[in-house]
């Protein structure tokens, strides 16, 4: 039952053996030796691509990690390359500043996550079964923000919660209760996750509906023959069947979470909590790029990419039994 | 072979049927059963719709205004004002900003999905050597964060003298390993193996296969990647951050954080700003207005179990 | 390594080699008939006009200029980067303070060779003084960066307050007659990510950061000496009164209560006066400039916050041309007229300093004439920048915005921060004395 459609696309288009079939015997050989060259010519330019800007670059940053620049003096002088083989790794793996930015992620995720699926899994299932109205405008309302730019919706939720632009603050202030501060040291993490939230929850929302509605009829009718009410159909029919869906929403968003960087970034310039070092990867691109050790900067990097692979891979296996994804 | 779009259209009309009658579960009517549920898929809406209302009605205020009045109702409207500041502001770069980043998006996404589905469709439908490792690889580049690369990217791209030209940009945005994966997923799914057989019976080489049989079975699936790749191009900021350095090759998003963030310039251009965002963020949701039956058909595919 | 290095760079070559042909034809190439491509970079969006009057004078050279956003830590390291890379930009502004920075990173060209001391007479000393190194010379003074204080007369004359306060007392006594304005109202802002404004406070105070100790061959470094922690103390006891906002400057909600008049001053550098033109044009008028608070009664003590250089960046295949266009560039008077007059340079260059542009009366600040006000700084001259100053500010930032954030003491940020910088240093492999 991949999808349920795909037969009737078989019926209708089988072609009948024609005499063109009679033909292709004696071109079989030619054929057997263009069907073994032929994946590879598909592959080919997504291979070519892969290796200029994502193997290469990878090897590159590997190869730049076990290098530190040298300088002597008053360190007016050119500096120096010198190999120090597994140096900035040990140095990562000692620098607070480094896991500092690891558990804030690791806390967002652990909070974002879990809010953001469980509200854009309540919606898809309450659009699926008491929801008939207005569906088009619902699911184009929930996916707009994914169609805005992260940086724009930072530079907008940083409008949002800025002290003298703020709408929420203005509402606060003429009721009379306390203005939150959006961007002081206790909050601004929680802005950002609401910037995030604000973004995907539609998205993983209506990749959830989707799934819903390729889900055929008659396992319901069955479910309600079994006396299943509509929780009961939600739970135990419905979850099981768009786990997929579910495995891949909860893997891109890991993903996401532990890459952390454009709405943090954007929001710098408005809150003094946002430090250089907030997430690992703004403190790889401060280390790399604004203090311009790449050596550095690319141990930082292997080590980010090799902590999202295996976060990433780990979760998939633990799931790939159910999910068979 | 001629009637599989045809096939594909009827499919899309029964799914957008199904969808309309509301088959589920369903109750049939508003009722106070299910007026909490719309209550809560309102609130939602509400959240999701206001920074968007809000954006709106702030590319219709002139500075002043943007700081003073009320963020969520209208003061002066200074919006053909605004719109004509953005659109001349320093020689008009903002429409530069425009077309460079439908180039982006549009070429790249394009190209990129053809590139990912030739791919994911060599994976699902042949065995050849080496297919795993491409299969682990793919996966490997979903895993491993982007922003890593690009630095490295750029230090290697200088090499060739590619830096600060539109191939900086375009290039590394046709990898789209969630593409491929996709692609993968669908083709196995969507292209029946026994029509295939069938064509080759019926003499076609394999390329003819892939451009009249499978192509057309993988539309709604091309649609789901093109726009998603369409989107992750549009959204790249780091990238051109790193790769660009003159204005006249930015894409919208760069050139307003440049706006945004540019104390040397004298002026306040938060009306610009606004203003640009809201314009920038149009297109994107005429997109998804526009393509959007198709689209939905191909998040349904293959995120079912079977 | 290296010729691993080489090999995958060639790699990408071979893939890339269809397309870098084509961005040949796109892109900016070396030299086309004769005439040789020169790129500069800047903050400012009129370079494009000076780089076109220099394109008409001289046929045989073509600079293209590219304005770059001048966020914070986004300008210097894409300079950097760009080295590294080897495309940087032939000509560039260079803040002075960076200049260190730069040349630690190998990424200036030492113009003495080029004749640059032949125009040395043209230029005011102190400037001059900026871009040298020993006898090395990496670029040409454009502009400097006195600091002054920059008020908003009217609300200072709402609070009661008719002339500015001369001494650093008398600020933090206007500072509670403002804030009694209302809880909105607030003398200044102490933006505490702002760190090169900070270190010219401290740098006022007579704290020396920075210095060379020329026996030992070795930085020394007093980024937590008695009179930084003066300042720093100074500051915490406004901030914990709440008589200054600790918005960041040129951020949103500084703009606005600028425009507002809700933030009534700004102590900033001379070429502030532009930004507050733009942040706050409500309040034409209404705005005076006058010298910076003293720590000593009747002292005329000032710093420099800012000042820019035009160098010769490292890895250009045009040395001597793109000298050319940098001592044209600040020497050539259509080229100053458009910098003084449309960018807002207060010059370097002794005859536009004298020139009328310079001089004029100001609308904005009530018909006052501005840049006399700062024509009389003087300015402690033992104050050097290190070879680190990216690291250093990215400490400091961190430091600062965390004490004022969590309300920790600032004293105890200073502490933190010299122990980073001394560290960062030695791991750099820089001598530090003492440390």
């Amino acid at each position: 039952m991949k999808t349920k459609t795909a037969p009737v696309a078989v019926d209708v288009a089988r072609p009948r053996p024609g005499p063109l079939a009679l033909l292709a015997g004696a071109r079989r050989g030619r054929r057997k030796l263009g069907r073994r060259v032929v994946p590879y010519v598909f592959s080919l330019p997504f291979l070519t691509l892969f290796a200029a800007f994502f193997f290469l670059p990878f090897a590159y940053a590997i190869s730049q990690s076990v290098f530190k620049q040298q300088r002597s003096g008053l360190g007016l002088g050119p500096p120096t390359t010198i190999f120090v083989g597994l140096d900035n790794y040990a140095k990562a793996l000692r620098d607070p500043q480094f896991w500092d930015g690891i558990k804030r992620v690791l806390l967002f995720g652990a909070v974002q996550i879990p809010v953001m699926m469980l509200v854009a899994l309540a919606l898809a299932l309450l659009m699926d079964s008491a929801v008939i109205r207005f569906r088009r405008f619902f699911r184009l309302a929930f996916f707009i923000p994914y169609a805005v730019p992260g940086v724009i919706a930072g530079i907008m939720w940083g409008f949002f919660y800025s002290p003298s632009f703020s709408p929420i603050r203005q509402l606060a202030t003429t009721t009379g209760l306390p203005a939150p501060d959006f961007l002081g040291p206790g909050l601004v993490l929680w802005s950002i996750a609401n910037i995030a939230t604000w973004e995907f929850t539609g998205y993983n929302m209506v990749i959830f509906f989707s799934a819903l509605q390729a889900i055929p009829q008659e396992i319901y009718e069955a479910g309600r023959l079994d006396g299943l009410n509509e929780v009961g159909i939600a739970l135990r029919l419905k979850l099981p069947m768009i786990l997929p869906a579910l495995v891949l929403g909860l893997l891109f968003s890991l993903i996401g979470t532990l890459q952390l960087f454009n709405e943090p970034l954007i929001l710098t310039r408005l809150s003094g909590s946002i430090t250089s070092h907030y997430t690992p990867n703004i403190y790889a691109y401060n280390v790399a790029f604004v203090d311009t050790d790449y050596y550095y900067g690319g141990a930082i990097a292997v080590i980010l990419g090799l902590v999202t692979f295996a976060f990433s891979f780990g979760f998939l296996r633990l799931t790939r039994r159910q999910s068979g994804v | 072979m001629a009637d599989v779009p045809a096939v594909l259209e009827a499919r899309r009309r029964e799914h957008d049927e199904r969808e309309r009658r509301g088959v589920g579960v369903g109750v049939r009517a508003l009722g106070p059963k299910n007026l909490l549920a719309y209550l809560a898929l309102g609130a939602v809406a509400v959240y999701c719709l206001t920074p968007i209302y809000w954006l709106a009605l702030s590319a219709t205020k002139n500075n002043t205004d943007l700081f003073s009045s009320f963020g969520l109702w209208f003061a002066h409207f200074n919006l053909w004002q605004n719109l004509r500041d953005t659109l001349t502001h320093s020689d008009g770069v903002y429409i530069r900003w425009i077309g460079n980043t439908a180039l982006y998006a549009g070429v790249g996404a394009f190209a990129g999905t053809l590139i990912s589905v030739m791919a994911g469709y060599a994976l699902a439908k042949y065995r050849f050597v080496g297919r795993g490792l491409i299969f682990t690889l793919v996966l490997g580049a979903v895993l491993v964060p982007q922003t890593t690369l690009a630095l490295p990217t750029y230090l290697l791209m200088s090499k060739v003298s590619l830096t600060n030209t539109y191939w900086a940009v375009l290039l590394p945005s046709l990898l789209n390993p969630v593409g491929v994966y996709l692609a993968r997923v669908y083709a196995t799914a969507g292209v029946p193996d026994d029509l295939i057989d069938a064509a080759r019976v019926d003499g076609a080489g394999e390329f003819r296969i892939f451009t009249r049989v499978a192509l057309p079975l993988l539309r709604p699936g091309m649609v789901t990647i093109f726009l998603f790749q369409f989107v992750a191009i549009w959204n790249n900021f780091f990238l051109p951050l790193v790769v660009l350095s003159d204005p006249n090759l930015f894409p919208i998003n760069l050139g307003l954080a440049t706006w945004n963030f540019d104390p040397a310039s004298h002026e306040l251009l938060y009306n610009l700003i606004v203003t640009g965002a809201f314009l920038s963020v149009l297109p994107l949701i005429a997109m998804f207005l526009v393509l959007q039956r198709y689209w939905r058909a191909g998040l349904a595919f293959g995120s079912v179990t079977g | 390594m290296r010729n691993w290095r080489h090999r995958a760079s060639l790699c990408l070559a071979l893939f890339l080699g269809v397309a870098s042909v084509l961005s040949a034809c796109s892109g900016g190439g070396a030299s086309s008939g004769g005439v040789v491509q020169l790129t500069f970079w800047s903050f400012n969006q009129q370079i494009t006009e000076q780089a076109d009057l220099f394109n008409k004078s001289h046929p045989n050279i073509h600079v293209t200029a590219l304005k770059q956003p001048s966020g914070p830590n986004q300008y210097y390291p894409k300079v950097l980067t760009a080295v590294k890379a080897g495309n940087a930009p032939d000509v560039a502004l260079i803040e002075y303070q960076y200049i260190p920075t730069m040349v630690s990173n190998a990424a200036l060209v030492d113009v003495s060779k080029y004749g640059a001391n032949g125009v040395k007479d043209q230029f005011v000393d102190s400037a001059w003084a900026q871009v040298t190194q020993g006898r090395a010379v990496y670029g040409y003074p454009q502009d400097t960066g006195p600091m002054g204080f920059f008020y908003n007369s009217a609300t200072f004359k709402k609070a009661g307050i008719t002339h500015p306060p001369a001494t650093w007392d008398e600020f933090a006594q206007d500072a509670v007659k403002i804030h009694a304005l209302g809880p909105n109202y607030y003398i200044t802002a102490f933006p505490p990510q702002s760190t090169g404004w900070f270190q010219g406070l401290m740098w006022q105070a007579g704290a020396t950061w920075f210095s060379v100790d020329t026996a030992a061959n070795a930085w020394k470094v007093s980024v937590n000496d008695a009179t930084s922690k003066k300042v720093a103390s100074y500051w915490q006891a406004l901030v914990d009164k709440g008589l200054v906002s600790t918005v960041a400057d040129f951020s949103n909600d500084w703009n606005a209560a600028l425009n507002k008049g809700t933030i009534a001053s700004w102590i900033s550098a001379v070429w502030g006066q532009g930004v507050i033109t733009g942040s706050a044009a409500d309040t034409k008028g209404q705005w005076t400039a006058a010298p910076i608070p003293q720590w000593t009664a009747g002292a005329k003590t000032s710093a420099m916050w800012g000042g820019s250089a035009i160098s010769v960046i490292a890895g250009t295949k045009h040395p001597q041309e793109a000298n050319e266009f940098a001592q044209w560039y600040l020497t050539n008077s259509g080229s100053l007229s458009i910098g003084v007059k449309e960018i807002g340079w207060f010059p370097s260059n002794k005859t536009a300093q004298q020139s009328s542009d310079v001089n004029a009366p100001q609308a904005f600040y009530g018909n006052q004439v501005v840049d006399t006000v700062f024509e009389q700084a003087e300015i402690p001259t033992t104050w050097t920048w290190p070879p680190n100053l990216t690291a250093v500010n990215q400490f400091m930032g961190d430091d600062v915005n965390a004490a004022v954030a969590n309300k920790t003491p600032i004293v105890d940020a200073l502490d933190k921060l010299q122990g980073q910088i001394v560290q960062d240093m030695k791991s750099n492999g820089i001598n530090v004395a003492g440390g």
